[in-house]
C-alpha cells in the first residue's frame, strides 16, 4: 500500500508538473490567479484612498 | 465545529457571489479546509463509537491529524498566502508551486493519521503507508515553505513590516514543525519521543507557533487597513519578541524534556524518576507562558492604543518594488467551460482522495483487526459490569486517557515495562477506544490485578499518600471525607480498572498457546505471545520465589533518598509502620523495628512485593537500589537489641502450643508452608519463621490481635499469656540465619 502512495505522489506530481511545462496555455491560466488576485489589491486600495480622500474633504468643508 | 460553521458562514457566501474564476490559492485552501473537515469529522467523533478498540482508534486516528493538517493548516496558509503578497505589494513566487502543495498536502495529510500509532497493533502495513506519506508530505512542505519564502524576497531575512515579519515566522515554525512530523513518524525516533513531551512541544509549535502567528499576521494586516483604528507599532512589536522568545523557549524545553522521558522508559528506570527528572521542564515550561501571556496582552493593547492610522502608515513603508508592471499579458480569458470542467477534476479528485484515505487507514486496517479478533479472541466474553461500566465513564470524562494510555506497544521498552503486547481482541468492546496518545503516568492496559484495592483507592483520593512523588490530581469528591468512605463513583472507577487486561489474563496460558497456533503467520500477534510475561508491571506483586541473589550493601545516602522517595508513605520515617498511608490499608504496613528479616527473604519480599497486599514489587529498581534498601531495612530492626533469655522449659511449652495450634499456617518447621496454606481465604502467605523473627512484644502483639487483612487470627481468647510468651519465645528459636550468622 504504501508503495501505491508513493507511486502516485510521483505520478499526480510529475504529472501535474510536465502539464505545466509543456502546455504554456495552462502555465498562463495556473500563474494568472497571482496576477489578479494583486490587481485586485490594487483597486481595491485605490478605491479605500479615494474614499478616505473623500471623506478628509467633507470634513474640512465643514 | 463551530469554527467549521462560522468559517463557512464567513465565506462561502463570498465564493458564491463572486464566482470561481481565477481562484487563488488561498481560496483554494479554505475550501478544501471547510470540505475536509466536514468529511473528516465523523471519522474521529462518530465512527470510533461504533468501531471498537484499535480499529476504531484507525479512524480517529485520521481526525486527530485532520484537524490540524485539514483545517488547521489550510486556513492558516490560506492567510499566508493572503498576506505576503499584499503586504509586498508584490504576486507570490509561483502559483504552479502553490497549486502543487495544495494538492500534495491535501492527497498526503489524510494518508498520515495512523502515524500516532505506530508500534500499536493496527496493521503493520497501514503503518507503514502512514510513515511513507508522513515522509511525502515533508517533502510537500518544502515545496510550499520554499514558494512562500521566495514570494518575500527582497523583505529581507527580517521583514520591517510587522505582519509580513509574523508571517514570515510563521512559515519558518511551518518547515521546522513539518519536518519534525515527518521524522518523528520513523520508526526509530518514534520509539524515544512517542507519548512524550516531544510530541508536545511539536503540536505547540504548530499551533502556537505556526498557526497563530499566521494568524497574528492576518490580523494585523487587516487591522492596519481599517480606517479610524488606533496602532501602537512599538508594543506590537515588543508582542512579537515575548511572543517568540517564549514559544522558543518553551517548544526546546519540551523537546529536550522529551528526549529525557524517553531515554529514561527505554531504560528501565522506575517511572517516577521520568515524573521526577521532567519536572525542571515542567517549571520551565510554565515560565515559558510568562511572556507569551505578555505577548498577548501587548499584542491586544497595541491594536487599541495608539495613533489613528498609523497603521495605514506602517503598512505602505512595508511595500516593496511593484513587479506587476509588464505582466498584465499573463491574464489569459478562461472560458466558463474550462473553469467548469477544472473544478468538477478537482471536486471528484479530492473525494477520491478521501475515500482512499479512509480506506487504507479505516477500512482496510479495520478488516484485518476483526480476523485477528475472530481467530484470537475467547469464544465466551467478558463484559464489564453495570459497576465497571459506569467507572469507564468516568475514566473517559475525567479525562484519564490524557495521561494514561491503554496500549502496550510493540517495542521491547514497552513489553519489559508493562507486558506483552496489545492484541486487537483485548479491546473489542472498548467503544470508544482509550488507546491514548500521551503518558505522563504509567500505561494502564495491564493494570488490572496490579495493586491491592486499597491502594487503588488511597491513590485515587490523595495520590501523594502512597507516591510521594505523584503529581496525578487527587479525586476526593468521590469519596465521602476519607479513603476509607468510598463513593459510588470511587468504587466504579476502580472496578473499571481491575478489568484492564482481566479477560487476556484470564484465558491466558491456553489462550495465548492456542492463539499463537491460530494465526502462525501474523508476525505482530505471534510478538505478544512470545513476550516473557503477560503483566510485567513492575510492582505487581508474585508469589515468592526467583529474586535475584540481592546482598545488603551499606549506602547511606542512596538509601536515604530511596527510603523517602518509595517507603516513607507506609512504613513511616523511621520504619515503624506508622506512613501516612499506613491507617488505611489492611494489613497495615510492617514496623520495620520489630521485625528482622534474613537477607534471602528480603530479597524475595523487595523483589516480588507481599502477595496480595499493599506491599508492591520494586523490580525496576537496580540491584544497587535494592541493596542499599535492604542494608537501610535491616539497620532499622531492634529485634537482636531486644533478645530476651529463654529456658528449656518455656520452650518446650511453646512448641507445645505450636504444635496444636500453628502448624496448619506455618509448618511444622515454621517455615510457613503448612498444608493449610492453598486454601487461606486470603492468599497472603504466613510467616516464615525461620527466615524473620520478631521482637517479644510484637510477637505477643501478634498473637493477641491477629493481623487485621490476612488468615492470622487474634488468639488472646483462646491462649493464656504464659502460652503466648511461650509461643513467642519459641517462634524465635526458629530464626536459622544463613552461613551461621548473616542476618
Amino acid at each position: 500500500m504504501s508503495a501505491i502512495v508513493v507511486w502516485l505522489s510521483l505520478v499526480l506530481g510529475v504529472g501535474f508538473a510536465l502539464a505545466y511545462f509543456l502546455i504554456p496555455r495552462l502555465r498562463r491560466e495556473i500563474e494568472s490567479p497571482k496576477y489578479v488576485f494583486q490587481k485586485q489589491l490594487q483597486q481595491y486600495h485605490t478605491q479605500q484612498s479615494k474614499q478616505a480622500f473623500l471623506k478628509e474633504s467633507s470634513n474640512e468643508s465643514e | 465545529m463551530i469554527a467549521l460553521v462560522l468559517a463557512g458562514a464567513q465565506f462561502l457566501p463570498g465564493f458564491f457571489k463572486r464566482g470561481f474564476e481565477n481562484l487563488y490559492v488561498s481560496s483554494w485552501y479554505i475550501i478544501g479546509a471547510l470540505v475536509f473537515t466536514l468529511l473528516s469529522y465523523p471519522m474521529g467523533n462518530i465512527v470510533p463509537e461504533f468501531v471498537p478498540g484499535a480499529a476504531g482508534a484507525a479512524f480517529s486516528g485520521l481526525w486527530i491529524h485532520d484537524a490540524v493538517g485539514l483545517f488547521v493548516t489550510p486556513m492558516a496558509l490560506a492567510i499566508l498566502y493572503f498576506v505576503i503578497p499584499a503586504s509586498t505589494g508584490r504576486p507570490i513566487y509561483s502559483h504552479f508551486l502553490s497549486m502543487l502543495g495544495f494538492w500534495g498536502l491535501f492527497f498526503l495529510y489524510p494518508l498520515n493519521g495512523t502515524h500516532h500509532y505506530i508500534f500499536s497493533v493496527i496493521p503493520m502495513e497501514t503503518q507503514a503507508t502512514a510513515i511513507a506519506a508522513s515522509f511525502l508530505l515533508g517533502v510537500v512542505v518544502l515545496i510550499v515553505v520554499s514558494n512562500l519564502m521566495l514570494s518575500q524576497r527582497g523583505a529581507g531575512w527580517f521583514p520591517k513590516e510587522i505582519s509580513l515579519r509574523f508571517a514570515s515566522m510563521a512559515v519558518v515554525f511551518y518547515l521546522i514543525v513539518s519536518l519534525q512530523g515527518s521524522m518523528q513518524a520513523n520508526m526509530s525516533l518514534n520509539q524515544l519521543t512517542h507519548f512524550t513531551d516531544w510530541v508536545i512541544g511539536h503540536s505547540h509549535l504548530a499551533m502556537l507557533g505556526f498557526a497563530t502567528f499566521a494568524s497574528i499576521a492576518g490580523i494585523i494586516h487587516a487591522w492596519q487597513r481599517l480606517p479610524e483604528m488606533p496602532y501602537n507599532a512599538s508594543l506590537i512589536n515588543l508582542s512579537y519578541w515575548l511572543l517568540f522568545v517564549g514559544i522558543s523557549l518553551m517548544v526546546i524545553d519540551l523537546t529536550i524534556g522529551g528526549l529525557v522521558q524517553g531515554q529514561l522508559w527505554q531504560s528501565g528506570a522506575p517511572w517516577l524518576d521520568s515524573v521526577r527528572q521532567s519536572q525542571p521542564y515542567w517549571i520551565m515550561r510554565s515560565f515559558s507562558a510568562i511572556p507569551i501571556t505578555a505577548g498577548f496582552i501587548l499584542l491586544a493593547y497595541g491594536l487599541v492604543s495608539g495613533e489613528v492610522g498609523a497603521g495605514n502608515q506602517a503598512a505602505e513603508a512595508g511595500l516593496l518594488p511593484d513587479l506587476m508592471s509588464g505582466n498584465e499579458s499573463n491574464l489569459p480569458h478562461t472560458s466558463a467551460g474550462a473553469v467548469r470542467l477544472s473544478y468538477i477534476v478537482a471536486s471528484v479528485a479530492g473525494v477520491v482522495f478521501f475515500v482512499f484515505s479512509v480506506s487504507l487507514l479505516g477500512l482496510l486496517p479495520n478488516r484485518v483487526l476483526q480476523q485477528q479478533t475472530a481467530s484470537l479472541a475467547p469464544v465466551a466474553p467478558l463484559m464489564l459490569t453495570a459497576s465497571e461500566e459506569r467507572g469507564r465513564g468516568l475514566y473517559a470524562r475525567e479525562g484519564c486517557a490524557y495521561c494514561h494510555s491503554q496500549q502496550v506497544r510493540y517495542t521491547d521498552a514497552d513489553t519489559a515495562r508493562f507486558g506483552a503486547p496489545s492484541l486487537a481482541w483485548e479491546g473489542r468492546f472498548d467503544y470508544p477506544h482509550m488507546l491514548g496518545t500521551r503518558r505522563i503516568g504509567p500505561d494502564l492496559a495491564r493494570a488490572g490485578n496490579t495493586r491491592s484495592k486499597q491502594w487503588q483507592l488511597l491513590h485515587l483520593y490523595a495520590p501523594r499518600t502512597v507516591v510521594p512523588d505523584s503529581i496525578m490530581p487527587g479525586y476526593p469528591e468521590f469519596f465521602a471525607g476519607s479513603a476509607q468512605q468510598p463513593q459510588r463513583e470511587a468504587l466504579d472507577l476502580v472496578a473499571y480498572i481491575e478489568t484492564l487486561g482481566k479477560a487476556r489474563e484470564l484465558a491466558w496460558p491456553e489462550g495465548d498457546a492456542a492463539g499463537k497456533l491460530a494465526l502462525p503467520d501474523d508476525l505482530w500477534a505471534q510478538m505478544s505471545f512470545d513476550a516473557p510475561e503477560l503483566n510485567a508491571h513492575p510492582a505487581r506483586t508474585r508469589p515468592r520465589g526467583g529474586a535475584p541473589d540481592i546482598r545488603p550493601i551499606n549506602n547511606a545516602e542512596k538509601a536515604a533518598v530511596l527510603w523517602v522517595e518509595n517507603c516513607v508513605s507506609c512504613h513511616g520515617v523511621d520504619g515503624k509502620g506508622d506512613g501516612p498511608a499506613a491507617e488505611y490499608l489492611t494489613p497495615a504496613p510492617i514496623n520495620l523495628t520489630q521485625h528482622q528479616y534474613r537477607t534471602d527473604l528480603l530479597a524475595d519480599i523487595l523483589w516480588n512485593g507481599v502477595y496480595s497486599s499493599s506491599m508492591p514489587a520494586w523490580r525496576d529498581h537496580t540491584l544497587e537500589n535494592l541493596s542499599a534498601l535492604m542494608s537501610k531495612v535491616q539497620g532499622l530492626s531492634e529485634v537482636e537489641s531486644t533478645s530476651e533469655p529463654v529456658n528449656d522449659a518455656q520452650l518446650q511449652r511453646g512448641e507445645l502450643v505450636y504444635q496444636s495450634n500453628c502448624t496448619e499456617c506455618h509448618g511444622s518447621a515454621g517455615a510457613g508452608d503448612g498444608f493449610a496454606v492453598v486454601n487461606l481465604p486470603l492468599p497472603i502467605p504466613p510467616t516464615d519463621f525461620t527466615r524473620e523473627r520478631l521482637t517479644l512484644d510484637e510477637s505477643l502483639r501478634v498473637l493477641q490481635n491477629g493481623v487485621a487483612g490476612t488468615s492470622m487470627a487474634p488468639w488472646g481468647d483462646r491462649l493464656s499469656m504464659a502460652d503466648m510468651e511461650a509461643v513467642s519465645h519459641f517462634l524465635r528459636s526458629l530464626y536459622q540465619p544463613a552461613n551461621g550468622g548473616e542476618l
